[in-house]
């Protein structure tokens, strides 16, 4: 039966139509994917606008959170501190001990001529929205390339890494964190130098790959970055081994799992260090 | 047709930014509350191609600004959800809730499955992408009332004069 011209004029319509839509999208993805993309400007305005937004969303929400907090705590508040004056009484002696070490060991750097691994200016950055599909570890922060933020400059929490930056707009900046699936940071182990690379597994931790059988990797081991990978200094603290498996025989590594130092779900502020590659410049 | 697109944008703008600053708050296993693709369901149902695609395009341009995912997985995601819907209405008289639910459904496992294998999570589609796809699906009635009374609310006026 002969198609009426009408309706086949609209199929034509709608077929024009569709494929202009998979041109459009495959120009898009295409202009994004090249190293100088002409979607920067765009991509960057609408990163600036989501954090201007979420920002003036999450002040009310941590205002909150501070509010409920400060209630809870001040229930458990004389016991805590009673605990906490011994505690501080325990730490000064610490805080001696370690002031003692540190002069010793800057002492030994310079006999040796180790260079200091963290170098450079750092900034105090706020964390004001996170990442709109659930399974990406990835923050929005309040500091973007007119503060001096560039992509791939290191983000530091007081406990240890938190990630990277990604993407930098003109005030705010995206960070992913390593806890993100696609985040790879080179890592060992600090006490038996064991080298791998540690891995987020999308859901708030990490593991550590690559590390052979027969390697020695205890439990509470310390996870550092080895520096290898030329954005991540050498020497800070990624996270601790949580469990270690050795699964079958065909395998040839060991399946090791890694608590992460810092609490990526509750983060509220990164320290951003301002150098760019570091140790890509450093061994230049 | 204008205040289609404006409050297509402006309420997907609006949901962009609250899951994005507090969706983490009101998840559970990871599975969030998200109303994206309940509104691009609504709009497709609304709006026939090819008006409607450039707004579902500029949404998806504007939720590449969220995210740390490569570049185009979400527009890709909305505006196949967009085709979709508006392939399969045009082979509808009419769409019950259920038809809706279902739709939303549809097209929430396919933009999951999208984002999650393209952003290299392909072992979480199941179940955890599932999960999610039927969270969207079974609060879709909710979010489908409160566009459709925000939408009578803001319009209501100028559909009366316009009549």
């Amino acid at each position: 039966m002969p198609v009426p011209k009408k309706k086949s004029r609209k199929i034509g319509a709608a077929l024009v139509a569709i494929i202009a839509a998979v041109l459009v999208i495959f120009a898009l993805v295409g202009l994004n994917f090249r190293s100088v993309s002409l979607l920067v400007p765009v991509d960057s305005v609408f990163t600036d606008m989501a954090g201007y937004f979420q920002k003036g969303i999450s002040n009310p929400l941590q205002w909150v959170r501070h509010v409920w907090d400060s209630y809870v705590n001040l229930r458990n508040v004389k016991q805590q501190n009673n605990a906490y004056r011994e505690e501080i009484a325990r730490l000064r002696q610490e805080v001696i001990r370690y002031r003692e070490a540190l002069i010793e060991n800057e002492q030994l750097r310079g006999l040796l001529g180790i260079r200091e691994e963290v170098s450079g200016r750092t900034m105090v950055a706020t964390i004001v929205g996170m990442d709109i599909d659930s399974w990406v570890s990835s923050v929005t922060v309040d500091k973007g390339r007119m503060n001096g933020v560039r992509r791939d400059m290191v983000v530091l929490a007081p406990e240890g890494v938190a990630g990277r930056v990604i993407k930098a707009g003109l005030h705010f900046s995206r960070v992913m964190l390593i806890s993100d699936y696609n985040s790879a940071v080179g890592a060992m182990i600090q006490s038996s130098r064991i080298r791998g690379i540690v891995k987020g597994n999308g859901r708030g931790g990490c593991t550590l790959e690559y590390v052979e059988k027969g390697q020695d990797v205890e439990t509470g081991d310390n996870v550092i970055t080895s520096g290898t990978d030329g954005i991540f200094p050498r020497g800070l603290l990624l996270g601790r081994v949580s469990s270690v498996k050795n699964l079958g025989e065909s395998t040839l590594f060991q399946t090791i799992e890694v608590e992460p130092a810092v609490d990526l779900k509750g983060l509220e502020k990164v320290l951003i260090l301002l150098t760019e590659r570091p140790l890509l410049e450093q061994e230049r | 047709m204008k205040r289609d697109y404006s409050f297509f944008l402006v309420t997907g703008f609006f949901l962009l930014v609250i899951e994005s600053a507090i969706g983490d708050h009101v998840s559970v296993a990871n599975i969030r509350i998200d109303a994206l693709y309940t509104l691009i369901v609504w709009f497709a149902l609304r709006v026939p191609m090819p008006q409607g695609f450039t707004p579902v395009l500029v949404l998806g341009v504007m939720a590449e600004g969220f995210t740390a995912l490569i570049p185009g997985l979400y527009i890709g995601a909305f505006v196949l959800a967009y085709l979709m819907v508006r392939y399969i209405a045009s082979h509808l008289m009419y769409t019950s809730i259920l038809h809706r639910v279902l739709l939303v459904l549809f097209v929430s496992m396919n933009g999951t499955v999208i984002i999650l294998a393209g952003g290299g999570h392909a072992e979480l589609v199941w179940p955890q992408g599932v999960m999610q796809a039927a969270a969207n699906a079974l609060l879709s009635p909710l979010f489908f009332a409160f566009f459709e009374s925000i939408y009578q609310f803001l319009f209501s006026s100028e559909n009366y004069s316009s009549a």
